[in-house]
């Protein structure tokens, strides 16, 4: 117990510095992108040059980019991200404020093709060429369809044709439900995104696990549970797919960070008030505080996400031992 | 005596007979009274900080904004002003002095009685603070504001200044009457309020869930009611939609019911007309925006005034029309939108389609074809992604090519795009619209006047500096006449036109599309930034 504590205690301080990193890096490459959020603001509109001035002055921007990031650090440390430019609001507010969205989808998505993707993999993993041909069709399909695409086309099969889900958002508008309905209702917002978000997940993790699972059964352990007379399926489920597991569960810690930079295309093809949609939005206004705490944000949950990874592997597998 | 009888049963009949019209005409006029009930859902593009529509008046707030507050007057369809807030008004024959009577059964959301005290304290404390005020009001109108009584309120102005009234109705940054109650003593930019308006308007504001939607409910007590007791949709939703497909679908499936015109692709729009349950309104085209070609004097060879003229001749405004439009504009022949009726232009030199003319143009400046065909490279900046700047660029730039300019797109987002064009001045030709309303001395005063060459966003950004037409831009809003202002708009049109600091392009089409239950959705020049206090389901 007391080396697993240290363990994850060490791991979290090792992260310390690297989330700095990733901050210095953020800032200076957000800075250095043509355009500023002054310009944005004024927008389509006539402004006075002595009010976009007002404004520079107002964000600090008027001052040296290494000024600018002494501030931003002074200020992280104390746990303020700042301010928002565009919504005038505290960006850690703004951030939390989208996170449920995200997690709901995400957590969705990730459940489903992950518990779909393992059964798949390890109720297909006979050497057949059916098998075969199949894993390599979907995985050309799933792999390859981008999100934004897969979105509307299941938007204009079962939503707009076929009329089973709704077109946009979290929640209908015409009809606001209350109580157990709205649960309902979201529920049913929720079945195209996370599908299409699971269609890209399901098919590396299929892939990976019937691959491993290959393997797995070639082993000598298998062959000894197999002289042994066991069930086909003991052998399947209960020998070989724990071990194939391990390389999942690597997968599952790295897919947060990529589904987290998905989430951008996922939750504007589906009006999905994420923080997808944030990024998006402060991209286009150069809204460069609300950039920066995203990207800390997101780097604190994938260095999280891979700490949680390190914990499963060895409790699932008693060889991992905290050193 | 036997006559009499037969008189009265006539009389009878007669009487029973009239009684049934008028009863028959009683239903029908009660079947013309408009239904109550249902949610109106319109998309929106974008979120911004806050409803307060002197901080913040983007094309995703305004068509939030007039449901929540009113203005002095507004307009209806044909420009003519009708009463709002103000029941009744006069002008004095110099110009100088505005009154207006107030209506008397006005309340805040909140209960309280709106009085002349909010208007004073609007026109004269929070308007002026409004940053975009800046280029017109605060200088020119220079007005004192007084309310000699609970009713009324006199502006009284040092010079006359024609856009007056204009303004006053406009709902994209204009004087909409806010709380004095609610904002006197406070820091107008951190009131609480600027995100959850109190205003005197149709609807009143219910929710807002950041990056949802915005909610607005009926507001029972409007002072506009009338007799069919308006509004008359119970809710009004306010959806965010970022994506331009996502929009279209909801649209089509029913779940929204108004897309406003700068929120729908132009490729979208054959199909839009083909589906029965969908209406497009081109009506509500107040806004009057021309896309422009913008064209930096400063920068070689196009600051050459025949180069610039050759670039017009060698443009073909009606290919552009039909292959990124797909016909549904119209070329623009001069800055002034033709919307614009008064101060239109029709006899501008507008450069037909001509590519010997442009050829000739080009040699005579000085820039003969080279040994590839091409004469010189040029810089043409435009905003990228799914928009119809890249597609007008991607048309000129062939167009451009027949007379050997070689064009080379820049294409960045809106962002960037902004920095070149206005703080930097980075650019040789541009794509960017403008917009002649509310008046063209609001709408283009900024891009004519050489004391608009400044680093700020829309302003004078091809550094067009012609003491004829600032002359003319000083003087044309103070006169009285009509006949005169026209007279001087006319002959500006005449000196940008040959001069060309920007080139018109065509004149933006209004396709607001909406669900056919919808009847009267747009009731006003204003188009999709009006009130949504007439609409109603149909039956």
């Amino acid at each position: 117990m007391k080396a697993s504590t240290w363990y994850i205690g060490g791991r979290l301080l090792q992260a310390i510095p690297l989330v700095f990193w990733v901050i210095v890096v953020n800032f200076v490459m957000i800075h250095l992108a043509p355009g500023d959020p002054v310009s944005f603001l004024a927008g389509e509109y006539e402004a006075t040059p002595e009010y976009m001035e007002a404004m520079r002055t107002e964000f600090g921007l008027d001052k040296p980019l290494i000024t600018q990031l002494g501030v931003y650090l002074f200020k992280v440390v104390q746990g303020d991200l700042g301010y928002s430019m565009r919504m005038k609001q505290p960006v850690l507010e703004l951030i939390l404020s989208r996170v449920p969205a995200t997690f709901l989808l995400m957590g969705t998505a990730m459940f489903f093709s992950t518990l779909f993707g393992v059964l798949l993999g390890a109720t297909y993993s006979r050497r057949s060429s059916l098998a075969e041909n199949a894993t390599t069709f979907l995985a050309i399909a799933g792999y390859s369809m981008p999100a934004f695409w897969l979105g509307q086309m299941l938007l204009i099969v079962f939503s707009l044709h076929l009329g089973w889900f709704p077109s946009q958002g979290m929640m209908s508008m015409r009809v606001r439900e209350t109580g157990v309905w709205a649960v309902i209702d979201t529920l049913h917002h929720l079945v195209l995104p996370a599908l299409t978000w699971a269609t890209y997940h399901v098919t590396i993790v299929f892939r990976l696990t019937r691959s491993k699972m290959l393997e797995t059964l070639s082993q000598d352990f298998i062959i000894t549970a197999r002289g042994k007379g066991l069930d086909r399926r003991a052998i399947l489920y209960r020998h070989a797919l724990p071990n194939a597991l391990l390389p999942v569960v690597t997968v599952l810690g790295v897919n947060v960070g990529f589904m987290l930079a998905g989430s951008v295309l996922v939750e504007t093809v589906f009006a999905w008030p994420g923080m997808g949609r944030l990024m998006f939005e402060a991209i286009s206004a150069r809204d460069y505080p609300v950039l920066l705490g995203l990207f800390l944000v997101i780097s604190v949950m994938v260095v999280l996400a891979n700490l949680v990874t390190d914990i499963v592997y060895a409790l699932i597998d008693p060889r991992v031992t905290y050193r | 005596m036997k006559n009499r009888p037969l008189i009265s049963q006539v009389n009878v009949v007669l009487s029973l007979i009239l009684l049934s019209a008028l009863v028959m005409l009683a239903a029908t006029a009660h079947g013309a009274t408009p239904k109550h009930g249902g949610t109106f859902i319109f998309a929106v593009e974008g979120e911004q900080a806050n409803l307060n529509p002197f901080l913040i008046s983007t094309s995703d707030v305004v068509p939030i904004q007039v449901n929540l507050f009113s203005t002095l007057l507004t307009q209806d369809l044909k420009s003519n002003f009708v009463p709002s807030l103000a029941e009744s008004y006069s002008v004095s024959g110099d110009g100088l002095t505005y009154t207006f009577h107030l209506v008397k059964n006005a309340t805040w959301h909140d209960g309280k009685p709106f009085t002349s005290a909010d208007v004073v304290y609007t026109l004269r404390d929070l308007y002026p603070q409004n940053p975009r005020t800046g280029t017109w009001w605060k200088p020119n109108v220079n007005v004192v504001v007084e309310a000699p009584d609970n009713l009324t309120v006199v502006l009284k102005l040092k010079q006359p200044y024609a856009p007056l009234l204009d303004l006053i109705a406009y709902p994209t940054g204009g004087p909409s009457i806010l709380p004095k109650h609610l904002y006197e003593g406070t820091d107008m930019k951190k009131n609480p309020y600027n995100s959850k308006p109190i205003g005197t308007g149709p609807f009143m504001f219910k929710e807002w869930v950041k990056g949802s939607h915005i909610e607005l409910v009926r507001n029972p007590n409007y002072f506009a009611s009338g007799k069919e007791g308006k509004p008359y949709v119970d809710r009004v939703v306010f959806r965010l939609i970022p994506d331009p497909a996502g929009r279209m679908l909801a649209l089509k499936k029913g779940d929204v019911d108004f897309v406003p015109y700068n929120a729908v692709p132009f490729e979208e729009v054959p199909e839009l007309r083909k589906d029965p349950n969908l209406v497009i309104d081109t009506r509500g085209a107040g806004g009057a925006t021309i896309k422009y070609l913008f064209i930096n004097l400063r920068n070689p060879p196009v600051s050459n005034k025949m180069v610039r003229q050759a670039i017009a001749y060698a443009i073909d405004k009606r290919k552009i029309v039909d292959l990124v439009l797909l016909g549904e504009g119209k070329a623009a022949k001069s800055i002034v939108n033709s919307v614009t009726e008064w101060a239109f232009n029709p006899k501008v030199p507008d450069y037909p389609f001509n590519l010997e003319k442009a050829n000739a143009l080009l040699d005579k400046a000085g820039y003969p074809k080279g040994a590839s065909g091409i004469r010189f490279k040029t810089r043409l900046l435009c905003v990228g992604g799914r928009g119809s700047d890249i597609m007008i660029a991607e048309v000129m730039r062939d167009q451009l090519k027949q007379v050997g300019i070689d064009a080379q797109i820049m294409s960045t987002d809106r962002a960037s795009f902004s920095d070149a064009l206005f703080m930097r001045w980075d650019f040789d030709l541009a794509i960017q619209q403008a917009a002649t309303a509310p008046d063209p001395m609001v709408g283009l005063t900024r891009l004519l006047h050489s004391k608009n060459i400044v680093k700020a966003a829309l302003t004078n950004s091809a550094g067009f500096s012609n003491a004829e037409v600032d002359k003319l831009l000083d003087e044309e809003y103070k006169q009285v006449s009509k006949e005169k202002r026209a007279a001087m708009w006319y002959r500006i049109q005449e000196i940008v036109m040959d001069e060309l600091p920007y080139f018109p392009i065509y004149e933006q089409p209004v396709l607001n599309v909406h669900r056919a239950v919808w009847i009267d959705a747009i009731t006003s020049l204003y188009g999709h930034n009006q009130s949504r206090e007439n609409a109603y389901l149909k039956k």
